[in-house]
């Protein structure tokens, strides 16, 4: 479902992404961990075709995103670290809107069941999202993703800064989301949460992926070895 | 379909933004209160000049017998009807009023120097409408406009349109239509007032139609100012710095240029002050006839001249009344010379015009404001059409005062002679028209093509700015 194909990106003599090769099928869950700078969002950007790449490619649904942008932006949901909702809008309104932008206009029922879905309590729905916590906004970004029957879904540390019952909030939508079939590639610094959620994990340092691994295989304490292992390397 | 969806975002979140609404509040408050001001003062004005024109014929009719030329000194006014746009556009018709008075051997002044008139009426004075549109409603659109695009970059939300499949273009062309939208729902209440004043006022004449031009010119600087403000916070990363650069725009276009300019023209392009102008007209009057010396060397030389051509020796002789025909003479004289100084100074008022014509290639408020007051016909032309119509009228007036004496009182005794009641009660009555034309072509293009220039100028900003690549 999303694939890149020795993904490079140069910025100013410096390459942010090294020849990356990724495949992440529907219903898999790829975390890729990595220090600040490591590539992680540069390799998300390019996947939005927010710049093109300086080399490869990077195919969702089997379409290059920068020959099909519009094609390929249909297909996925993307949530950042800090999901950015119209603070004087409601819950509600934030998602008719963003699903509007798509062409897809929701009833009122849908709009709730699709927030309900993503977990969010009844009674916060209609109310402006200036008084939502992150965990909050973040699952308004899930209900954009379960409206838009998004095949992919490109997260960028989501759950930093989350507190640990809203990380497992999410990290259970995170499994629904999988459950309804979709490709899940979420950019993160937490080890523990990725060997938790993650069906498989990559290490990235300096723009090039280390490492790849099948997150059932490995421990959490194994898991830290090896991802320091690469740091130092 | 996507720009829909900006748009009707765009507008909730407008209208539910508190400092926005409380602004647009205040600036609808602000011109209702300036119409309702504007439309009294110019019921005030209307009924206080019908009044005084009744009165003045009055008195002119009733003024007695009287020796003709008594009459010349006596006077009379001429009165320019108010005008109703000027509850909208005052222009400089508070500076220069709305009479003249009319005499013998004079042209009175009512304005002097067109760059000091136009300095004045641009300044913080009163509560106008076209003082609301030239200062406080673009500074509405700058506030509500300002953070439209920039705060989308600042809260990450530009990165998820885009990945929503929103394009730069359909973001900016959106906010650019949502603010165009929020400037004419603001001036709506106040386009519907200024339909029903003009309509109740005079019905559906070149007034409405003036107004409604009005409308476009005003709307045509809204349009530059929403350009610019959504360029800016296009191009720029922070509020703040859109905030600071908006309004150094506002502050140099609104303020500064056209108090420059002004005083630019002013200072290069000199008016005499009224003593010096009348020294000048006095010193040019002694070449000539003078009405009230039949002694002086050039009204001896006329003398000699009429004598010379009826073929008699003494002005008694003559089939008509000698003092009558000289006074038309030194009026007609008189005439010239002061015509040759108005054009002068109309000559300065035009040189004036062109330094402004310059000025408003670089500040669009004073392109909008010369040309509101040409439409609304309370610019300086408009007057100086008045004052040359009023001067038409005070040349036949003393001719027929002058041609009175001449063929009505008995040999030289003009003195003794008194003209009846019936005599002024059919002098002509002063009616003053306005030009038929809605504005005038060779005064206001200028400015109207510096206005569309900065409109083309600014839109054409708006595709730069929402065709520019940018990573945020």
């Amino acid at each position: 479902m999303l694939k890149t194909i020795n993904l490079t990106k140069h910025f100013n003599g410096q390459t942010a992404v090294n020849d990356l090769n990724l495949t992440i099928a529907s219903g898999e869950i790829y975390c890729l961990l990595g220090a600040n700078g490591a590539g992680k969002t540069t390799t998300i950007n390019m996947l939005l075709n927010v710049f093109p790449p300086s080399a490869g490619k990077a195919m969702i649904g089997g379409m290059s995103v920068t020959e099909n942008p519009l094609e390929t932006k249909k297909r996925l949901t993307y949530i950042p670290e800090n999901l950015a909702l119209y603070p004087n809008l409601t819950g509600a309104e934030n998602l008719r809107f963003f699903c509007g932008l798509s062409g897809l206009n929701l009833t009122n029922a849908q709009q709730e069941a699709h927030l309900t879905e993503a977990g969010l309590q009844p009674v916060a729905i209609h109310k402006r999202v200036e008084t939502y916590s992150k965990g909050m906004r973040q699952k308004v970004g899930v209900a954009l993703a379960i409206a838009r029957s998004s095949d992919v879904l490109l997260l960028d540390e989501p759950t930093s800064g989350l507190d640990p019952a809203a990380s497992n909030d999410f990290a259970r939508l995170l499994e629904h989301m999988k459950d309804r079939g979709a490709a899940v590639l979420m950019a993160t610094h937490d080890l523990f949460r990725a060997k938790e959620t993650g069906t498989r994990i990559g290490i990235m340092n300096r723009g090039k992926l280390m490492d790849e691994l099948n997150a059932a295989d490995i421990s959490h304490s194994d898991l830290e070895q090896v991802y320091l292992n690469h740091m130092k390397s | 379909m996507i720009v829909r969806k900006i748009v009707s975002n765009e507008l909730t979140r407008l209208f539910r933004d508190r400092v926005v609404l409380a602004l647009a509040v205040t600036i609808l408050t602000l011109l209702v209160v300036s119409v309702l001001i504007g439309e009294r003062y110019y019921q005030q004005l209307s009924s206080a000049q019908s009044e005084a024109e009744y009165i003045s014929r009055l008195q002119w009719e009733q003024q007695g017998e009287k020796n003709p030329h008594s009459a010349a000194h006596y006077g009379t006014f001429a009165f320019k009807p108010v005008n109703v746009l000027m509850v909208f556009e005052p222009g400089v018709t508070r500076y220069t009023g709305v009479s003249l008075f009319l005499e013998g051997h004079r042209q009175n002044i009512a304005s002097n120097s067109l760059a000091e008139d136009l300095d004045a009426s641009l300044r913080f004075a009163e509560l106008t409408p076209s003082f609301i549109f030239t200062y406080l409603f673009p500074l509405f659109i700058i506030f509500a406009g300002f953070r439209m695009v920039v705060s989308e970059k600042e809260s990450g939300m530009y990165r998820f349109l885009m990945a929503q499949g929103v394009s730069r273009n359909q973001l900016v062309f959106g906010k650019t239509l949502a603010l165009w939208i929020v400037a004419a729902l603001l001036f709506l209440p106040f386009f519907v007032m200024g339909l029903l004043i003009t309509g109740l006022t005079s019905g559906v004449t070149s007034d409405m139609t003036r107004f409604m031009l009005l409308t476009l010119v005003w709307m045509g600087y809204f349009g530059v100012m929403i350009h610019l403000t959504i360029g800016v916070s296009s191009l720029v990363r922070h509020s703040g710095t859109a905030m600071v650069t908006l309004l150094a725009i506002w502050m140099l276009g609104s303020l500064l240029l056209p108090r420059l300019v002004t005083n630019a023209a002013a200072s290069r392009h000199t008016v005499p002050a009224t003593t010096e102008f009348y020294q000048a007209v006095r010193t040019d009057l002694t070449e000539g006839v003078d009405g009230h010396n039949p002694f002086s060397e050039h009204s001896l030389a006329f003398r000699d001249s009429v004598l010379s051509a009826h073929g008699v020796t003494d002005i008694n002789e003559l089939p008509f009344n000698f003092r009558g025909m000289m006074l038309q003479e030194a009026e007609e004289f008189e005439k010239r010379i002061y015509d040759m100084h108005f054009a002068r100074i109309h000559a300065i008022h035009d040189r004036q015009l062109a330094t402004f014509s310059m000025g408003s290639v670089l500040s669009p408020a004073l392109a909008m404001r010369l040309t509101a007051m040409n439409i609304a016909g309370t610019d300086i032309h408009a007057f100086r059409h008045f004052t040359q119509e009023a001067e038409a009228y005070r040349i036949n007036l003393m001719r027929e005062l002058n041609h009175d004496l001449r063929d009505n009182a008995v040999g030289d005794r003009a003195v003794g002679y008194v003209a009846g009641h019936d005599f002024f009660a059919d002098n002509p009555v002063f009616t003053y028209k306005r030009p038929s034309q809605l504005l005038s072509p060779l005064v206001t293009l200028p400015f109207m093509v510096s206005l569309f220039g900065w409109l083309m100028i600014s839109a054409g900003f708006v595709v730069m700015a929402a065709k520019k690549e940018e990573i945020v």
